[in-house]
């Protein structure tokens, strides 16, 4: 009587299912040696993806203090020389008004000199026309002097240096004016003309500007770091359609997630360019009914953000668009319990388009908290070449994160 | 020490608990290699890249089932991923009907397991791997598709093929020792 196939595979089943055979020797020393050279090459990736982070926060602290320096140096510039400029026209109006102030009293170092010499430049400026008989009897030279000493209170204001020129000394004296000793450095702009000047409008209406756009929470750089629970969708592709079907009834895609920053650059008020690095992790399972046993594969991936943002809203709340491309720089596969058979799969995914819609809400002066519902389109085959079907996995996901905008320095 | 010790021992890389567990399982994760192996260094690099993993992954381990058949189905996918480095052919035949109502089961039983797997290792590379899958370590033909990326036909037709195969190996061998009879 002939055997079949069943009884046939049985007897193969039964007699090598636990046949032992002999190993070398050197087996261990073998496996013991190359087992710590594993942990060596993932112990240097880590190190290397850690470094990678640790260099790019170096660049951003590098780059915000970079900035914030740049805006210091800038902001006591802006303070000299506008002072300056103001302390020239207090000069001047004081002279107009025929007290005989010189500009080097005005050079002030910090923006409370600057409102001071402003509203000395208000004092004497305004004052000048209701005072009008007093500095006017100034004029003739013979009370001038004694008179505006008189005039500004020296009991009101000592002056924060020691001036060797008596007419320096009076310069604060024209800061008699309650709201100027009191409050030192409000942070209102500079009215233009008030000193009755033209020259100092473009450089107000410049600082003004930056206000505006500072308000609207732009600075010129800022960074986002995120989360993104993923839902991932794939797309088998193969000319025979029994394939896809065979394919997809083992697939099962499961909730993934990405994680990363961007750096962002503005670009006028509503423009952007963002670039980073984003780690992502896809949750696939595959079932195997016969043995009882199912895979996860997870498929990492390091992908490097370029992106272009349109943003617009108010200084609280503010809406984007974000779309451009990601490039993979690296991808690898994880499987439990079995180890992934990478073969099929390529370690570098290609690219993928990005459209995002965002929405941020300011929490402070310089953080934003944001929602980005986003979808990634893949454009290249995830699957080596030579593969029984093309696999590419979309992604449709919600980046959930903060926003730190380095905002410059107010300029007053 | 209990397997459960054993475990995690090795998960704590306590170099005797892994020592142990290797010796434990190695003659017959031996085996396995072989079956998928060209020749037997390949199938000792099969069994060196598996016992990595092992320890690798051991961590993941989750207590459910036994501990062998985790390693061993952990060594078949090493075994498979060093097999699948070079390119194999499947050559894609017609389904065969062929039945092997005319070996003689005696001619099979009296196999020695030896000789059984020497007549795997025999068998042309898609052959074995298909055989391998489907007779000994069970996963039915659409899971052999997924795993190899073939199709679930091409993996009939290689099992049809190999067990072809084996029972012209086992008749020629019969023959071959009635003729010294």
């Amino acid at each position: 009587m002939g055997m079949n196939e069943r009884q046939f595979d049985k007897v193969f089943r039964d007699r090598l299912q636990d046949l032992p055979s002999e190993v070398p020797e050197d087996m261990w020393e073998r496996i013991r040696q190359n087992k710590g050279k594993d942990r060596k090459i993932a112990v240097f990736w880590w190190r290397f993806l850690w470094g990678m982070l640790f260099a790019g926060l170096l660049v951003l602290g590098g780059g915000y203090w970079a900035m914030r320096t740049g805006n210091d140096q800038r902001t006591s510039y802006v303070a000299k020389t506008g002072t300056r400029a103001k302390t020239d026209q207090v000069g001047l109006t004081n002279q107009n008004a025929g007290t005989s102030v010189s500009g080097k009293q005005g050079v002030a170092k910090t923006n409370i000199h600057t409102t001071v010499g402003a509203q000395s430049k208000i004092a004497a400026g305004t004052r000048s026309d209701k005072t009008a008989p007093r500095h006017l009897s100034g004029q003739d030279g013979k009370k001038g002097r004694a008179g505006a000493n008189k005039d500004t209170g020296s009991k009101a204001a000592t002056p924060p240096m020691a001036t060797k020129d008596p007419i320096s000394a009076n310069v604060p004296v024209a800061t008699k004016t309650p709201p100027a000793a009191k409050t030192p450095a409000p942070p209102k702009p500079v009215e233009p003309g008030i000193a009755g000047s033209k020259k100092i409008d473009p450089a107000n209406s410049a600082a003004k500007k930056a206000n505006r756009s500072e308000e609207a929470g732009d600075g010129k750089w800022s960074v986002d770091l995120y989360g993104s629970p993923d839902l991932p969708f794939n797309r088998i592709i193969s000319s025979d359609p029994n394939i896809v079907q065979f394919q997809k009834s083992f697939m099962k895609m499961r909730l993934s997630y990405a994680v990363g920053f961007r750096v962002s650059r503005a670009f006028g008020e509503h423009f952007s360019v963002k670039t980073g690095l984003q780690y992502s992790v896809i949750n696939e399972k595959i079932q195997f009914d016969s043995i009882g046993s199912a895979f996860r594969r997870r498929i990492k991936g390091l992908d490097i953000p370029l992106l272009i943002g349109y943003e617009t809203g108010n200084g609280r709340f503010r809406i984007a668009v974000n779309a451009g491309i990601l490039f993979d720089l690296h991808a690898w596969y994880t499987s439990t319990p079995f180890d992934s058979l990478g073969y099929t799969y390529r370690s570098n995914l290609g690219t993928s388009l990005y459209l995002g819609f965002g929405f941020a809400e300011r929490l402070n002066e310089n953080i934003f908290l944001f929602a980005e519902p986003h979808f990634q389109y893949r454009l290249s085959d995830m699957t080596s070449k030579g593969s029984l079907f093309r696999e590419r996995i979309d992604i449709l996901g919600l980046s959930l994160g903060a926003r730190y905008n380095f905002q410059k320095n107010h300029i007053h | 020490l209990t397997e459960h010790e054993l475990i995690k021992d090795c998960i704590k890389k306590n170099a005797v608990s892994e020592r142990m567990l290797f010796e434990k399982y190695a003659g017959k994760m031996m085996t396995i290699c072989r079956r998928y192996a060209r020749d037997r260094n390949e199938a000792e690099d099969m069994l060196q890249e598996g016992f990595i993993r092992v320890f690798q992954n051991i961590d993941k381990y989750r207590f459910e089932g036994s501990l062998e058949g985790w390693v061993k189905r952990i060594m078949v996918n090493a075994a498979l991923k060093i097999v699948q480095q070079k390119k194999i052919f499947f050559s894609d035949v017609g389904e065969s009907h062929e039945g092997l109502s005319s070996s003689d089961p005696s001619a099979v039983s009296n196999l020695s397991a030896n000789e059984m797997l020497k007549l795997i290792c025999n068998l042309p590379e898609g052959y074995r791997i298909v055989f391998n899958l489907y007779v000994i370590e069970g996963y039915n033909h659409d899971e052999i598709g997924e795993l190899l990326h073939i199709r679930p036909g091409t993996s009939r037709s290689q099992l049809s093929k190999a067990r072809a195969m084996l029972k012209e190996q086992i008749q020629s061998t019969q023959k071959l020792s009635n003729g010294y009879e």
